[in-house]
Formats: C-alpha cells, sequence, structure tokens
C-alpha cells in the first residue's frame, strides 16, 4: 500500500471549482432550470497519493471527474494537473499534452471501449497518436501493457464484446496507461463489475499504482471501495464537500451527520431497517 | 400485386414474406447485381440489336428468335432496350444514392455533431424541404430546368438530401455521447480521427440499411419521372420510359411493360436482400 | 408457498439446448423473505423469471413448480396470464424500464385493480392508499405524476405499491435496489421488511449482493452457474460458509475495518451455466479442487443442522472455510 506519510508536492490541485448546468426548457427556450453540480470545491492530491470523491447520485462527483479530465469546462475555479492548467484547455496540442499527464478509468467497461476495435489496434492507435515511438516500440510497449494489467496475450486480437466485464475493464486500464499519465481518475471503475472481478481489480488498481507511481482520483459512491483504494476521501452532497479526511477517520469517527448516514446504510449486521417515513 | 409488392418493399425495407437472411438467397440477389452491372457495362455486346431504331412491321411482335422478348410499337426490340436500358435505371440511381448520401449524410453529421444553431438551422431547411411531397418536388425542378435523365437525377438527389440528413444527424447524435468517443477525446485524438475512424463506422450497419432502401426508392422515383415524360427523353431507353412508351397499347400486348417492370422489381428485391445482409453484418459484429 | 422441484431452464445455444438453470430445487414459505444471491451468469434473474414463466422466446422449462398447490407448469395461457395479474407480483431492477411513460401514476396502480371490476374511484383511493403505506409522503401529487417526474428511489415505491394492489401471495423482488443510492436502498429495505411482517407476503429477493441478503433475508440460497451450490439462514451463511465459492465470494468485499491488505480474490470469471464444464461448475476458480470435482454430480446435501452444499469435499475441507 502507498502511503502518503511523505507529502510530496501536490500533482493535481483543484481551487474553488464551480459547474452550473442551465437547461432549458419551453418551445423557444425560454424557461431554464439551473443546476448548481458543483459548489467551491477545493482539493489537492500528492503526486502517488490517492483521493477518494465519495458520495451518492447527484453529488457532483461525477462532474467533478469529467472537469478534471477536461471532458467538461468549470463555471468558475480553477485546475491544475502537473503544472498544466486543466481549466481552458483549447485545441488538440493542449489536449494531448492533459492526455500525457492524466486519464480515465469509466464505469462501464461495455461502452467505454470501440466495439470495433481490436484491443492491440486501440492500444497502437493511442500509441501513434499520443508519442513518438515508432512501430517496434508500440509493439513491445504494448505487449507491457498488457502483461501489467494481467491480460493474456490472445486478448490483443479480441474484440470487445469477446472479453468479459473484468477483462475490458482491464484492456481500459491498459489504454489508460498506455501514454504514461501521472494521474489516473478511476470514475466508479468497479462499480459494474460482480464482486469477485471487483476485488481482482481492485488489486490490479493497487500493484499499478505503485508500479507507475500513479496518483488516483477514485470516484466512488461505496465507502469500501474508498478505503481499499484511497487514503483520504471527500464526502459530497449535491456538490458541497460535507466532511474530508483519512479515510478509516471518516469511517470510524465521522463527524457529519450526513456521512454517518452514508455509514449506517452500508448493509451490516444488526442494521436498523425500521420505518424513519412511514406515518 | 407487383405494385403493392413493390411499395410493401420499399416502405419497410422487407420482402413482405418470410425470407432466410445470408445464404443462397442473398448470394444469388449479389449474383444477379453483379449481372446487372456486367450487362450495364457491357451493353454493346450483350444487345442483339439497336434499342433505337425500330422496324414498323414488327412492331409489337411476339418473343422469337429475332425478338427474344417482343417488340415494343416502334418495333425496336425489348431485350435490347433492356440491355441498354440498365444503365441508366442503374447508374442514375446510383448517382442519386451517391449525391445525396454524400451532401446529405455530411451536413447531417455536421448538424449532428456540432449541434447548437447550426443544427437548428439546417433542420428548420430539412422541415422545409419535406413539406413538400419529394415526387412533386422533382417534377418543378425538372420542369424548370428542362427534361432529360441528368436534370431528373439531380432533381431527385436534392429532394433526397434531408432524408440523409436526417439519418445521419439521427445516428450520430445517439452515437456522439457514447463514452468511447470520450475517451477518444481524452487520448488527445482529433476530430477528424473520432469521426472517420470511430463515429462512423459504429453507424455504418444502420447507414447502409438506408442506403440500399434509398436505392430502391430512387430507381422508382425515377422510372416515375420517366414514366409522366419527365425524365429520360426518347431515344434514350430506361425502364421507366419503356413502362410509359408500352402503356398506350398495353391491351393488345402486355410484352412492352411486363419486362421492365420485372426488371425494377427484379434489381429493387436485389439492392436491398444485399444491403439488409451487408447492414446485419456490420450490426452483427458489435 | 412455493415449492420448486428440480426446474431446469434451457436456452438455445449453438444449436443446442444448454441449461442457465440446471435443476433447481427449493422453498418459499409464507411471511419469508428468501434471497438468491449470485453473480452475472449465475441463473438468479432467469429463475425468477422462471417462476412466472417470463422466459425469452425458444426457451425451455421442465421441472415442478407449485404456488400454493397450484401447478403452474400445467396452467393455461389465461390461468397463467391469471396467475401472474392476481397471485404474484415481480419488481425489477430499472423501474422506468418497466413503467409507461404515458400512463400516471395512479394508472399503473389502479390497471390491474380496474381489471378486477372495481370501480375508478375505489381504484384511485386503494392507490392513494398503497401510495402510503410505501411511505409516499405526498399521495395525491404522486398519483397524478408521470414517472419521469419521480425520482428512482420514488418510482421504485411506486413500483412496490403496484405489485401490493393485487395483493399477492408472492413477491419476486428482482435487485429492486442494486441501481438506487444505498440510502435509498435502505428505504426500500425497510419498506420489503415491514411488508413481510405486516402482510405475511412470501418474497423472493434477487440480489449479487451477499452481504445485503446476509442482513434482510430469513434465508439464502448462492447460485452459481446455474445450480445453487448452498443453502441455509442468512445469517448463518453470513457467519460460516459451506462452500468455498461463498468463502470466496464474502472474502472479496473489501473490508471496512482491520489492516488493509491485499483482497483474496477468486481468480477467473464467473462463468454461466451455458458455459459451464461438465462436474463442479466452480471447479477452474476453487483452491480447494481436487480430480474428483470434475467428475461429481452437484446436488446440494445437507453439509450441517439447517445447512445445504453441493461441493463434494465439504466434509474435508469445511473446517477450512473458516
Amino acid at each position: 500500500m502507498s502511503s502518503i506519510e511523505s507529502r510530496s508536492a501536490p500533482i493535481v490541485v483543484v481551487k474553488d471549482l464551480n459547474k452550473r448546468f442551465e437547461e432549458r426548457r419551453g418551445m423557444f427556450g425560454r424557461t431554464s432550470t439551473v443546476v448548481e453540480a458543483v459548489s467551491g470545491l477545493s482539493f489537492s492530491i500528492a503526486a502517488g497519493g490517492s483521493v477518494a470523491l465519495v458520495g451518492e447520485s447527484g453529488s457532483g462527483k461525477t462532474t467533478t471527474a469529467r472537469i478534471l479530465v477536461g471532458l467538461e469546462p468549470p463555471t468558475s475555479g480553477s485546475v491544475s494537473v502537473d503544472g498544466l492548467q486543466v481549466t481552458g484547455i483549447q485545441g488538440v496540442r493542449m489536449r494531448r499534452k492533459l492526455a500525457g499527464r492524466i486519464q480515465m478509468v469509466f464505469q462501464d467497461p461495455y461502452v467505454s471501449l470501440d466495439p470495433r476495435q481490436s484491443v492491440r489496434r486501440m492500444l497502437d492507435e493511442v500509441l501513434r497518436v499520443g508519442t513518438d515511438l515508432g512501430p517496434e516500440d508500440r509493439k513491445t510497449r504494448i505487449g507491457d501493457l498488457i502483461e501489467s494489467v494481467g491480460l493474456p496475450a490472445r486478448s490483443l486480437t479480441a474484440l470487445p464484446r469477446e472479453l468479459s466485464g473484468g477483462q475490458r475493464q482491464r484492456a481500459a486500464i491498459a489504454r489508460a496507461l498506455a501514454v504514461r499519465p501521472r494521474v489516473l481518475v478511476l470514475d466508479e471503475a468497479v462499480s459494474a463489475l460482480d464482486t469477485s472481478v471487483q476485488a481482482q481489480i481492485l488489486n490490479l488498481l493497487d500493484e499499478l499504482r505503485d508500479e507507475f507511481s500513479l496518483a488516483y482520483l477514485v470516484i466512488t459512491h461505496d465507502l469500501a471501495v474508498a478505503r481499499q483504494i484511497a487514503d483520504e476521501a471527500l464526502v459530497m452532497r449535491r456538490g458541497e464537500v460535507i466532511e474530508t479526511g483519512p479515510v478509516d477517520d471518516l469511517l470510524h469517527s465521522p463527524k457529519e451527520p450526513y456521512t454517518q448516514a452514508l455509514i449506517d446504510s452500508i448493509p451490516h449486521v444488526g442494521m436498523d431497517l425500521s420505518r424513519s417515513d412511514h406515518p | 400485386m407487383i405494385a403493392w409488392a413493390a411499395d410493401r418493399m420499399s416502405r419497410t425495407g422487407r420482402v413482405p414474406f418470410r425470407v432466410q437472411r445470408g445464404g443462397y438467397l442473398t448470394w444469388s440477389a449479389a449474383a444477379v447485381l453483379t449481372l446487372l452491372v456486367l450487362v450495364a457495362v457491357f451493353a454493346p455486346l450483350v444487345a442483339p440489336q439497336d434499342p433505337n431504331n425500330g422496324v414498323l412491321s414488327s412492331s409489337l411482335a411476339q418473343p422469337s428468335g429475332a425478338h427474344l422478348l417482343g417488340a415494343d410499337g416502334s418495333g425496336r426490340d425489348i431485350f435490347s432496350r433492356l440491355v441498354y436500358g440498365t444503365r441508366a435505371s442503374l447508374g442514375g440511381p446510383l448517382v442519386i444514392v451517391l449525391v445525396s448520401t454524400l451532401i446529405g449524410g455530411g451536413l447531417g453529421l455536421l448538424g449532428g455533431f456540432i449541434g447548437g444553431f447550426l443544427d437548428g438551422a439546417l433542420g428548420r431547411l430539412w422541415d422545409l424541404m419535406l413539406a413538400f411531397p419529394s415526387l412533386l418536388l422533382a417534377i418543378v425542378i425538372v420542369a424548370t430546368f428542362g427534361r432529360g435523365l441528368v436534370p431528373a437525377v439531380i432533381a431527385i438527389s436534392i429532394t433526397y438530401i434531408p432524408l440523409m440528413a436526417r439519418v445521419v444527424r439521427g445516428l450520430v447524435v445517439s452515437e456522439r455521447h457514447k463514452q468511447y468517443l470520450a475517451a477518444c477525446r481524452l487520448q488527445g485524438f482529433g476530430t477528424p480521427r473520432i469521426v472517420f475512424n470511430h463515429l462512423l463506422p459504429n453507424i455504418s450497419g444502420p447507414l447502409i440499411a438506408q442506403l440500399t432502401l434509398n436505392f430502391g426508392y430512387a430507381l422508382l422515383d425515377l422510372a416515375a419521372l420517366s414514366f409522366i415524360g419527365l425524365g429520360a427523353s426518347p431515344p434514350t431507353s430506361d425502364w421507366g420510359t419503356m413502362l410509359s412508351d408500352g402503356k398506350a397499347t398495353i391491351l393488345t400486348t402486355a410484352n412492352p411493360v411486363i419486362w421492365p417492370s420485372l426488371a425494377i422489381i427484379v434489381t429493387v428485391v436485389c439492392v436491398n436482400l444485399v444491403g439488409q445482409a451487408i447492414s446485419d453484418r456490420l450490426q452483427r459484429s458489435v | 408457498m412455493l415449492q420448486v422441484r428440480d426446474m431446469t431452464v434451457k436456452l438455445p445455444r449453438d444449436g443446442n439446448m444448454a441449461a442457465v438453470v440446471n435443476e433447481v430445487s427449493f422453498e418459499v414459505g409464507r411471511g419469508e423473505f428468501v434471497g438468491l444471491v449470485g453473480e452475472s451468469g449465475s441463473g438468479k434473474s432467469m429463475t425468477a423469471r422462471s417462476l412466472i414463466r417470463l422466459l425469452p422466446r425458444g426457451a425451455e422449462q421442465r421441472g415442478s413448480l407449485e404456488l400454493d398447490g397450484t401447478d403452474v407448469l400445467a396452467l393455461s395461457r389465461t390461468g397463467l396470464r391469471d396467475l401472474r395479474a392476481t397471485r404474484t407480483a415481480m419488481i425489477f431492477q430499472d423501474p422506468r424500464a418497466h413503467v409507461d411513460p404515458l400512463w400516471r401514476v395512479h394508472d399503473h396502480i389502479s390497471e390491474p385493480l380496474r381489471q378486477q371490476g372495481i370501480s375508478r374511484r375505489e381504484a384511485r383511493q386503494r392507490a392513494i392508499q398503497l401510495l402510503t403505506d410505501v411511505g409516499i409522503a405526498d399521495p395525491e401529487r404522486c398519483a397524478d405524476s408521470y414517472p419521469d417526474q419521480l425520482s428512482g428511489g420514488m418510482l421504485q415505491r411506486v413500483m412496490i405499491a403496484g405489485a401490493l394492489a393485487v395483493e399477492p401471495e408472492l413477491l419476486i423482488a428482482d435487485e429492486p435496489t442494486t441501481a438506487l443510492d444505498v440510502t435509498t436502498q435502505v428505504e426500500i429495505m425497510s419498506i420489503l421488511m415491514e411488508l413481510k411482517r405486516d402482510r405475511d407476503l412470501a418474497t423472493l429477493f434477487i440480489t449479487h449482493d451477499l452481504e445485503l441478503a446476509s442482513v434482510v433475508c430469513d434465508r439464502i440460497l448462492v447460485m452459481y452457474a446455474g445450480k445453487i451450490v448452498e443453502s441455509g439462514a442468512a445469517a448463518d451463511v453470513f457467519a460460516r460458509q459451506f462452500h468455498p465459492y461463498t468463502h470466496g465470494l464474502l472474502r472479496a468485499r473489501p473490508p471496512l475495518s482491520g489492516p488493509r491488505s491485499k483482497l483474496e480474490a477468486i481468480p477467473g470469471t464467473p462463468v454461466s451455466g451455458l458455459d459451464a464444464p461438465p462436474g463442479c461448475p466452480f471447479a477452474p476458480r476453487c483452491s480447494w479442487v481436487k480430480p474428483e470435482c470434475e467428475r461429481a454430480s452437484i446436488e446440494l446435501r445437507p453439509a450441517a443442522p439447517g445447512r445445504e452444499s453441493a461441493c463434494v469435499r465439504i466434509e474435508e475441507i469445511a473446517d477450512e472455510l473458516d
């Protein structure tokens, strides 16, 4: 397990992040509803550290993840990854710079891979675009990547539909690591997997963090997962941070009632299943 | 009944009885189409007689050694006219489909991918164009610019543009938000790469299906224009004009009408079968 | 109440029929909350659907299936329809996929009642009452709403209300909380618990979450590759397992306390009944596998008082599974 005792300089710095969504309704788009998806979020991740954003749906954790990798522009605030300002990212060249620093593994391995590309073609394309490696070097790196994520060599020629959920997710992780980013955003990366496979992938992610000296931003609704691969966590609700701290502290001595409610909701022997809503 | 079958087919894209996909039927259809294309290319070698010169004395002759399928009202050999007709009747719809797909599909892709004002404006344009019955629109265009095969092809192509634009736009919009495309963006892929290497291949299945349907529509529309005299003009033979020529003497002999009708039906059916198979193959690999 | 004996469901696969549910036997008594636990391919959903013969085209169903004495497999089309309409109810994982977006909530709930000839006014009254029973704060407003105006949790409550409208003898719940937030999950489970107590409802609860099942269910049946591999009282199964698979499943979950270390992951991928090898389907992934496992016949045998296991080696390895 990587620890954060030696606090290296932060590799991800988020300051006062805000994201507002406006939805236009009505015939001519005259009425609109405003959603504050993220409000005043600030945190940082140390190089090699792992931070979890924990929350339920609507908490803003996924929106934050998308902003961090540049898929969504924030309304205000700043995000920097390894010295590069993510906010205001324009053009393919800047995007490539960002790609070399931070990557994302998505939740659903069934939609996050191009159904028409074999694993090898996918990795090769990523390497061709993102690096200057020649064909031989690419081949070597592809081989190394496959081995690192625990996929057998024969999966290189497989299409996504020929792979199981766990294997697809491994392929997605290989893709994310291809251009050697320093930060990986795991957006509910194990939530769609069977429990037994989930454990394999969690173990893999831990190994990879050491092997590649990665920093993780773990987006999850599952406190147990957060504890397994993150050192600290931010509990989010409706765009705001409710509480932060080392995961074990949050679990064993939460300060906020919402955090306590989240912990109480985890199925455990002796949990209170009486109705709180019944008149 | 022929009209019913052809109409059912072009509306549902399917032959109106159960057909086994793939297998011998599709291959037969493909073979027939290949044959037709070869006939079109090598028409002068295949046709036994000059399609445009008729010997009046053999007007409406029945099938015989001299006239395999008989002769039409002007004494022209039906078989030869049919053979030469493949050029216009296959080439015309092909051009229509290509032009409308490139222009319409291209605009649909643009609108679907970029969205916003452009998409809205284009949408209104298509609404406007689709407000007119397509054949009527084509007639207006041809009547304005003169008759003939080329104006007819251009006119019909224009009326098909909104159709292709809408289809492609719909496919693009539903595919655009899929995560594998976001992953491409994250890897720093440029938009052309994302669109041509990833987006388009994944919508190719339904797109091809629509293309082949359109071929059938186009063939029928072109024949219809020719039938009312706004398309290919004599002596050019296309199957539609042949129908038109033959209708006056239909009570004497149906020959001049039956063979071009059959040719149209067979072509449309074959194109649909092959197109369906290609589309299935593309979609099954997902 | 519900008696299932040697039930098999086969699906076409490469020209043959292969069993996705393989000779499964169990019972659910009145007022009993039985959990059917498994991962993908275990056959749990297919088993649930087979109880009301809701199978895909081309599927074959064999065995014995009785609901309070009625032979379900022998029912005619009409009989089956009546069974589904009045004696059983099913709720699904994604409520949004199972509602008509053009119908208001009260239509969804009162439709089965109206079919029984109940007046519109009375049906609406009952619908409002049911919505209150499932804990909806403003039942009148909810009844007049459309599905897309409700959150996932509220919609699931509406589904439960709809299920209760017919006063069923058996409730089949197929992963009803999987798509919901954890806090909502607790609320929905509370409702189901109360229904069990107050209405003596027999419930079959399908889930992939063994920990959840161990907390809310009376009994647990663990399924793998189309077979039941273990059964017992929920708390007992949680405390001590009598099958390597259940043992592994429990340990695969990251712990909430204690030292952080590598998880004991079961190697390989869960397999479905369609692809299961001969003998024990779990053998390829099992740490206790012996050559005899690949030839063994997989039947549930008593392994301890109140406990059954399909593991042929259970006597030898029971102590190691602690």
